[in-house]
Formats: C-alpha cells, structure tokens, sequence
C-alpha cells in the first residue's frame, strides 16, 4: 500500500505502477517462503530471522552508548550511521546479491511487456524492504534515547536522516553492482560477487566488534568529527553534518558542507541507479550464458583442470579405505573447494575467533594486562580454537545452494551412513584442521615448550572427539539444506557442541593443575575417540555392492 | 514372478487425495508405460515405490520387500530416475558416478567401467574434466539416467526419462530400455510422449484422478475403446476431448 502511495511518481518517471506493485508483492513472499524438495516442503525460515533481528537490535542498543559517552551529539550520529552504513551495505552484498543476479527474472519477467525501469524500481524497492528491517532494528533505540534524552525534534531528525543513510547504502551498493556488471566480462561476475561477498563478510565482522573495543577507548569522549575536515571522509559522518545543521543553530559551514553532501550522494545515487538501469535486462542475459553451454570452455573453472588434485588424493589415501568413505571424503572435498555458497559461508567464519583473540590480545596491551595473552590461558585457547576450525565447515556441509541435489541420497541404498559421515569428517579435518593444526601444535610446542606434549594431545583428542559428537548431533544428509532454512534447530547442535567444547577447555585447564589426572584423561578421551571411529567405520566386507559381479 | 504388489494405495497431501485405493500387480521383464494427465499422482507413485515417501496407506510391496518396512532392501535392488531432477553441478559426471555408485556399495572400477559403456552407448560427450553445470540439459538427463543404472538394477523407475532428449537420443534410451528387459530387468516409466508409449510398452497403466482406469496391454485397452491410438484413448478415459475447431478465446469481446 506504502509503494502505491507513490504511483504518480512511478507513472511520471516512466515505469508500470501495477507491474511494481506485482514483482514486489511476488519477491516478497518468495523471501518469505523456503523451498522444496522432492515434493515436501523445506522447514520454514522464521525463527531464526526473528533471532537474527533480536541480535541486531542489541546492536543498535549498543550504538547509543555513542550518545552517553560522546560529548559532540552530531559526531555521536555521525559515527552511528557510519555503523549503519558498513552493517546495512555488507548485509546487501551477503544476502541480496542473488537477488541482484535472479535469474528468473530473464524468463518469468523479462519475457513480460515491462520496461526496464520498472523492473529497477521494483528491484530496489525490494532491497529497501530488507534494508528497513535492518534499519528499524538499528535505529529504533537510539530514537527512543533521542526523544527522551534530547528532544522530540531530535528524535524526528534522526528518523529522517535514517531513510536517508539507506538510501546512501542501497544506492551506494547498486551502483557497485551496476557498474561491475557494465565493465566485468560476464563469465567473471558471478565469481567477482563471490569473493567480494567473502571478504566483504569478513569486513563486516570486523567491523561488528568495534564496538566492543569503545569501552576501553575513553578517548573518544571529547571526539569532534562532524563539522571538522575529517567529517568529510566517511557518509555516515556526512549525515551527522546534516543532523548537527538541523538541530543546533550554530552548526558550522563545514557542517553545513557535510550535509549537503549526504543530500548529494542520496539525490546522485538514486538518478544513477535509474540511469542506468536501462539495458540491464541485456546485461542479465549475458550473464546468463555465461553458465551454459553455449559457454563451454569459459566455464571449466578457469581453464583450471577441476578433476586431478594431489593433496585429496594424497588425503583420501590416507585418511579413508576405499569405496563409500573415499567416495564421500571426495565428494566432499570437491563441493567443499567448488561450491560458492560453501566458501561465502565458511571461509568468514573462520576468521571470527582469530579476530575475536586479536581484540583480547588488543585490550590486554592496552589496559597493561596482558598476562593472559602470553599465559596458559592463550596456550588452551589457541588449541581448542582447533574445535571451531572443525565444526563450522562441518555444519556448512549440510548446506547448500543445489541443496535440491541431495535427494541421490534419499534415493540411494547407502547401507553405511556412517562411512559417509566419516568421510565427510575426515575432508573437513584434511581441508581445514590439518593445516592450521600443525601450525597451532608446533607454535605451541615453540613457545610454551615441549613439555606441552600433553596438553596437544589432551585438546586434539577433545577437539576431535566434540567434532564426531556434532556429526553425531546434527544428522542431516550432505549439502541437503537450504540456506534459507536457518532454523534454530539447526544451529542447536553447533551452539551445544561449541559451549561444551569450550567447558572443556576449561576443565582442561583445571586438570593441568592435579598431577596424573591430565594424562589419565587423555588416555580416555582418546579411548573414546577411537572406540567412535571404529563404531562410524564397521560393517561387512568390502565387495557387498548390489550388481557388482 | 512379480515384482511390483500395490494394493489399495492411498496418498494425500493435507486434506486433497492424490492416490485414490490403486491396486496394481507387475511381472518381471516388462515395459510399463505408466500414464495419466498432469497431477493424477504418476510421480506420487513411483516416489512411493522408490522408497522415498512413506506417508501412505496401503501396501506396497517391490521385489518381494515392504517399501515401509525395508526401504533400503528396495533401494538396493532398483534404480531411481526422477522427473527434472537437481544434479551437483559443480562435479564433473565422472565424480557424480563415483558418488551414486559408492552410495550403491559399488566398487569404483565397477562404477567406471559401466559409466564408460553407458556414455558411449548414450553418445554422451564431452571434455575431460568438464563439469556438469556446462552441460545441456539433455546431457544432463543422459548423466541422471546413467547414474540410475550403474548398479544394474532389477526394477527400474523413471520418472519422463526422455525429457530435454533430441530424436536420436531418445532413439538410444528406447533401445536401452528395450535390451534391459531382454536381459530381465522391468522398466516402470511415466511418460506424456504417447507414440513412444504405445512403441515401447509391454503394457500400459493409465492412471486418472488418483485411480487406475486402464491396465493391459495396448491391444487390449484399444479393444474396448477402438480409439486407433493410444493419444485418443488417452483423452478418452481421462475425460479430455478433442480439439474444437470452433475455439476463440476472445470471442464475445
């Protein structure tokens, strides 16, 4: 009803008010809705994007410590939608891309008689209706704050320039994709999108902990950043300047610069997202072909022979007996190294803890207590870091894009699930554990000493033993869920194996402090371990196979 | 001896009936045309028949196992095809073949040596290495079809095999399920292509609104219903009609 409001505008800029209305409507509940699979229904989305929001609204809590510490309430703002800007874009690219690059739209719209403005419109007004929600998570505490702590005339600015920090955002965000898709060769966005998605994921979480690091930092206190030169290097900080010209009658010229900057970029952006939007449809399509056959030779991942890779053969020889656990380590090990949702999902969050220990190690330098982080405290959590490097890409391995595909599992005999496990296991072990094991293991036994040996031992049994309990734990087939289908039931068994894992940890550093208990509980943990592993890969003899003559 | 035993199936999703009390017996070494209009439960049945959905009542009985009882006995033993079916792209075909034929407890030799027959029977080509996110769809249908019958089924369900095939493939699929049954094996298929039904079947179940309405052979059907073709008996039991040649759709505007 909100879009139809603005019809005359749709109508005078050229577009098809009802065929907006229509694509947004039909968008909508396709976000709303997970797929299918092999006739049934996947299970829905909504308990987590519900958490996902609560998250985010702690978040925004968190922006209005800005108001409390800070004297200058502009730079407060300022530095607030600056929060706004890098969430709210990275957001974009992470979840929205495919939506930028839907290829249906070619055939269920494009094939319609819609010009290619309207299908622009309806495509931001989508994004604006996922960027709102993110919006009204964010800024909803603050604009309470605001009203009682400063004024009603405040709070209403605030509300104003927060339609407006989207507007920069989503725009901002097109445009990049606008242009990558007008000056990148077709076959190379997609994989472009991808990797940016990745490091863009990684920025985002970097980001996301600053902060946490604002306690420490009293020095932002007296901090002046809008009205001042400095306030022109970021856009969130030129909305401060429109806020500081909106609300004080004092505000400086600069300030007064900065926010007619922020009305610039959002005027700008808007006519150069409509601008260009024409041909866009020409654009999709090339894109389009850069997937099929009429692309062959584009399309071989590079020219990069994807069949032949030592390093999973070595490993698969190694690790896993041939047929069902080979067949499976291989298997995962392919999609795991070709599959883009796999890679934007994972490779960030393998980088969480190392930021999160860079940010204590941080804090304890700077507060002068850095006793932990050369202590046995850091020497622990350094080894049962190895747990996470184990159970993130394991639970990603139940997710998939082409989740649809998995149904060669339903369909098969597979009289050894736990072989499957297994190799599934072991590719994530020779993929992520095994590297970053060997460097953790020899670091710890460099610079806490070899009489470490024991503590090694201790966490790599633990580490490993929690990564069956997760497989264990969290059933579902290969690459079988959709990524939508982020219930809460799905990351229970990460969130259990994580926080035991972490008790563990410790536990072990209460057991270093009783003589013989630790290697005592060693020896049993690795007991245990072995006792799984041998459970996961029993059976009959190799040769059973159905046909097999 | 038979090898398919349902009797009175029945399957519904929510409150609508899509399986309406089939009773149905299949022998050995057949062709069987499974037929019916869009949404009378042909891919209902042979998901049920496969193993893969449970939520009905009746019996259903596949070489000799309860499908409820001992799905994995019935998975063993036949070889699954499905309607328009999601593949990993991201793998080449000989990766695909090593998975489904490891699922199958087949050993990789095994699986490699039939895959090699089957795509030089099937003219699928392409380069080393090639994955299958470049391939068309029919060769995509050609990897699917191979992949289902790797581990030299008994019983094999496909569900329209010859979708997204040009004529000469679909040629070669016919000649390859005919010298399956030579060798013993019975097709169940469903198809919308009536020629190649009424070509290939050794026998024909025509289902309509979640029931059986016809069940024998193409002569035999044809005897009570002297249609000429099996596209005409179609449209007669399933209460279609023929084309009008009168039909405007815009008439009264």
């Amino acid at each position: 009803m909100l879009v139809s409001l603005l019809n005359p505008v749709w109508r005078r800029l050229g577009a098809d008010p009802k065929a907006i209305r229509l694509i947004l409507s039909a968008k909508l509940k396709i976000d709303d809705r997970a797929g299918m699979m092999m006739g049934q229904r996947q299970k829905k989305k909504k308990g987590m994007e519900y958490l996902t929001y609560v998250f985010i609204s702690l978040f925004g809590t968190c922006l209005v410590y800005l108001f409390i510490l800070m004297e200058h309430t502009a730079t407060a703002v300022g530095l607030g939608f600056s929060m706004w800007v890098c969430y709210i874009g990275l957001m974009l690219i992470t979840e929205m891309s495919e939506n930028l690059f839907d290829q249906r739209d070619l055939y269920v719209l494009l094939s319609r008689p819609i010009n290619d403005l309207t299908l622009s419109i309806s495509r931001i007004l989508h994004i604006a209706v996922f960027a709102s929600k993110f919006g009204l998570c964010l800024g909803t505490p603050s604009f309470i704050y605001l009203l009682v702590a400063v004024g009603p005339w405040a709070a209403f600015v605030y509300f104003l320039l927060s339609i407006l920090t989207i507007i920069i955002t989503m725009t901002g965000t097109l445009v990049f994709y606008l242009v990558l898709l007008r000056r990148v060769e077709s076959s190379k966005v997609k994989k472009i999108v991808g990797y940016f998605q990745i490091v863009a994921t990684f920025i985002f979480f970097i980001a996301y902990q600053l902060p946490s690091l604002m306690g420490d930092v009293q020095a932002l206190e007296g901090l002046e950043l809008v009205g001042q030169p400095m306030g022109f290097s970021f856009p969130g900080l030129w909305v401060g300047g429109l806020f500081e010209a909106m609300t004080t009658s004092s505000a400086s010229v600069l300030a007064y610069a900065q926010g007619l900057l922020a009305l610039l970029a959002a005027g700008g952006g808007l006519w150069y997202y409509v601008d260009q939007s024409q041909g866009y449809a020409d654009r999709l399509l090339q894109l389009r072909h850069g997937g099929t056959e009429e692309a062959p030779e584009q399309n071989m991942t590079g020219g990069a022979p994807v069949g032949r890779s030592p390093v999973r053969d070595f490993l698969a020889e190694w690790l896993t007996r041939p047929n069902q656990e080979r067949m499976s380590f291989r298997f995962h090990w392919n999609v795991m190294l070709r599959d883009m949702t796999f890679k934007q999902r994972t490779y960030p969050t393998l980088v969480y803890l190392p930021v999160i220990l860079g940010i204590t190690i941080f804090r304890d330098v700077f507060k002068g207590e850095e006793e932990f982080s050369i202590g046995d405290g850091m020497m622990l959590t350094l080894l049962y870091f190895l747990l996470w490097l184990l159970i993130i890409p394991l639970g990603q391995t139940k997710v998939s894009e082409d989740y649809r595909a998995s149904w060669i599992f339903k369909a098969t005999a597979n009289s050894y699930p736990g072989r499957i496990n297994y190799g599934q296991f072991m590719a994530v072990l020779g993929m992520f554990y095994l590297p970053m094991a060997v460097l953790v293991y020899t670091a710890v036994l460099i610079y806490w000493g070899p009489s470490h040996w024991i503590d090694v031992l201790m966490a790599m049994g633990t580490t490993l033993l929690f990564g069956l309990v997760y497989s264990q734990l969290d059933q579902a087939l290969p690459f079988s869920r959709s990524k939508e289908d982020s219930k809460f039931e799905n990351i229970g068994p990460f969130l259990l194996v994580g926080v035991l894992g972490t008790l563990f940890g410790f536990g072990h550093w209460g057991l270093q402090h009783i003589s013989y208990l630790l290697p005592a509980v060693t020896v049993v943990v690795w007991a245990i371990l072995l006792t799984w592993v041998w459970y996961m890969r029993r059976g009959e003899d190799l040769g059973a196979a159905a046909g097999a003559k | 001896m038979s090898v398919i035993r349902i009797s009175n199936l029945h399957k519904a999703y929510g409150s609508k009936s899509v399986l309406r009390g089939i009773d149905l017996t299949v022998e050995a070494g057949q062709i069987i045309g499974y037929i019916g209009p869009n949404g009378a439960g042909k891919s209902t049945t042979i998901r049920i028949l496969a193993g893969l959905d449970k939520g009905y009542t009746g019996n259903v009985e596949v070489l000799g196992f309860d499908v409820k009882k001992n799905p994995l006995e019935v998975k063993k033993r036949i070889g699954y095809i499905p309607e328009a079916a999601e593949i990993y792209e991201v793998l080449t075909p000989k990766e695909f073949y090593e998975l489904v034929g490891g699922l199958q407890d087949l050993p990789w030799e095994i699986t490699k040596k039939r895959a090699e027959r089957l795509q030089e029977y099937l003219d699928l080509k392409y380069s080393k290495d090639q994955r299958i996110d470049t391939f068309s769809k029919g060769m995509k249908q050609k990897v699917l079809l191979i992949s289902g019958l790797l581990h030299d089924p008994d019983l094999i369900f496909l569900d329209e095999p010859l979708a997204g095939l040009d004529a000469n493939s679909v040629i070669r699929v016919k000649d390859l399920l005919q010298q399956l049954t030579e060798r013993g094996k019975t097709i169940f298929y469903s198809s919308h292509i009536m020629e190649v039904v009424e070509k290939i079947s050794d026998r024909i179940i025509l289902l309509n609104d979640g029931k059986v309405v016809a069940n024998g052979t193409f002569a035999e059907i044809n005897a009570q219903a002297h249609s000429g073709s099996l596209e005409n008996l179609f449209s007669q039991l399933t209460g279609g009609s023929m084309a009008r040649t009168d039909f405007d759709f815009t008439a009264d505007e």
